[in-house]
């Protein structure tokens, strides 16, 4: 029986103060009538020189396919698993490249959608819809605290060029959440090389 | 100084067993951006054991402002934004109960300032605001599970006539001022719907 995936791992490193581990873990939630699935997204901010950390967890999606595949085999129930995981992660990822990118009406759908909040909107029952936006707020929340710390970064490394050097950050993030074989993304050098070159050579260097 | 207005409370009896209460104050906090928040307590009392949720209603320095003119223009506006937030629980928990869940998101969102963060493009507003919204529907989900149980137990067959109408009837209670406390046990101990809705003299 699958009870839990493997732990999926992201680290993005944001300054020589700061970084941040996005985790994630496929779990079964067995219920008195039938077994189901969810998967919590961990984020873990660590500042090396002052060696303390901080955890935040929230829900990240429900999901019950690793359950349903076990009946076949259990081995592709606990690949499934380990898959959600990783998407979990990604999808984490790619919220917070939205953010800066300010693809605000993006980043509201993929967060409310997580929990089907659209479908449910047009259920007779308000609690499906009411526990939908409770679960998308639990997990903003977190996207809110990993966006400030690398909007603050950012606003005290380069104060006249916020916006330009939040989207570049948010497009390396989004690519980030993607790839499969990177684990670290270091902001640092992506950083200070976009504060060297003017908009016109990023626009061009991009094309 | 001028540090917290007056508590706003109401009280709903769901049955002998369960019964709630909502109240709202103005706090002064100087690191919010208005300088003062409407928080909203919903106190559940069950058996005798009390749980208390909390949220922010909204974010206002108008009671603050209003300290230049006097003191007692500024509790009586504090004063109506406990009120306000009082009535706007009252509102969202009869929206619940009559289903209205498309009323029920835009309201919450749009007070909330999410579609504002959308439309701005504003990333720290909508997040903000989402989860602001989330706290808030938290409070709204177990005020109306409490009742929406209650009404299950004692009207298994109009359950849906019976929620509509207690909804209308929350929010009749949130708008009279005079009332502070709404008994619901009279309603569920009816014969029916008709007994309710029909004036007895007719």
């Amino acid at each position: 029986m699958v009870v839990r995936s493997k732990i999926a791992k992201r680290t993005i490193i944001v300054s020589d103060n700061l970084e941040m581990e996005v985790k994630a873990r496929w779990y079964r939630v067995c219920e008195p009538d039938y077994d189901t699935g969810e998967t919590r997204v961990t984020l873990v901010l660590r500042y090396p020189k002052k060696g303390e950390r901080i955890v935040l967890s929230a829900i990240s999606s429900f999901d019950e396919a690793p359950i349903l595949l076990e009946k076949h085999s259990e081995a592709a129930a606990k690949e499934d698993a380990d898959m959600a995981a990783d998407a979990a992660v990604g999808i984490f990822l790619l919220i917070l490249g939205l953010g800066l990118q300010h693809r605000t009406g993006d980043m509201a759908k993929q967060l409310l959608s997580r929990f089907d909040y659209e479908v449910k909107l047009y259920r007779p029952d308000p609690r499906e819809a009411l526990s939908s936006l409770e679960l998308a707020s639990q997990l903003g929340k977190l996207v809110r605290i990993a966006y400030a710390y690398i909007h603050c970064d950012i606003v005290l490394s380069h104060p006249r060029r916020v916006d330009e050097i939040e989207v570049i950050v948010g497009r390396r993030l989004a690519e980030f959440s993607w790839d499969r074989v990177e684990r670290t993304l270091d902001l640092r050098p992506l950083i200070s090389q976009v504060s060297r070159k003017t908009l016109k050579e990023l626009a061009m260097s991009e094309i | 100084m001028f540090a917290k207005g007056p508590v706003v409370r109401k009280r709903i009896i769901v049955s002998n067993e369960v019964e709630f209460e909502v109240r709202a104050r103005w706090h002064f906090i100087p690191v919010t951006p208005g300088n003062g928040a409407t928080k909203v307590i919903l106190s559940v009392r069950r058996n005798g054991k009390v749980a208390e949720f909390r949220a922010i209603w909204a974010f206002s320095d108008a009671p603050f402002q209003k300290v230049r003119l006097g003191l007692r223009e500024a509790i009586e506006e504090a004063r109506n934004e406990a009120n306000w937030a009082v009535w706007e629980f009252c509102y969202f928990l009869s929206l619940a109960l009559q289903r209205k869940t498309l009323s029920l998101q835009d309201d919450m969102l749009l007070h909330f300032r999410v579609y504002r963060g959308m439309q701005s493009k504003d990333s720290w507003t909508l997040l903000d605001g989402l989860e602001l919204a989330g706290e808030w529907a938290k409070l709204v989900k177990i005020a109306y599970i409490y009742i929406y149980s209650e009404i299950a137990v004692q009207r298994p067959t109009d359950l849906n006539d019976f929620e509509k109408f207690i909804g209308e009837q929350i929010l009749h209670f949130a708008d009279d001022k005079e009332t502070e406390v709404f008994d619901l046990r009279p309603i569920l101990q009816a014969k029916s719907l008709a007994e309710l809705v029909v004036p007895q003299t007719l």
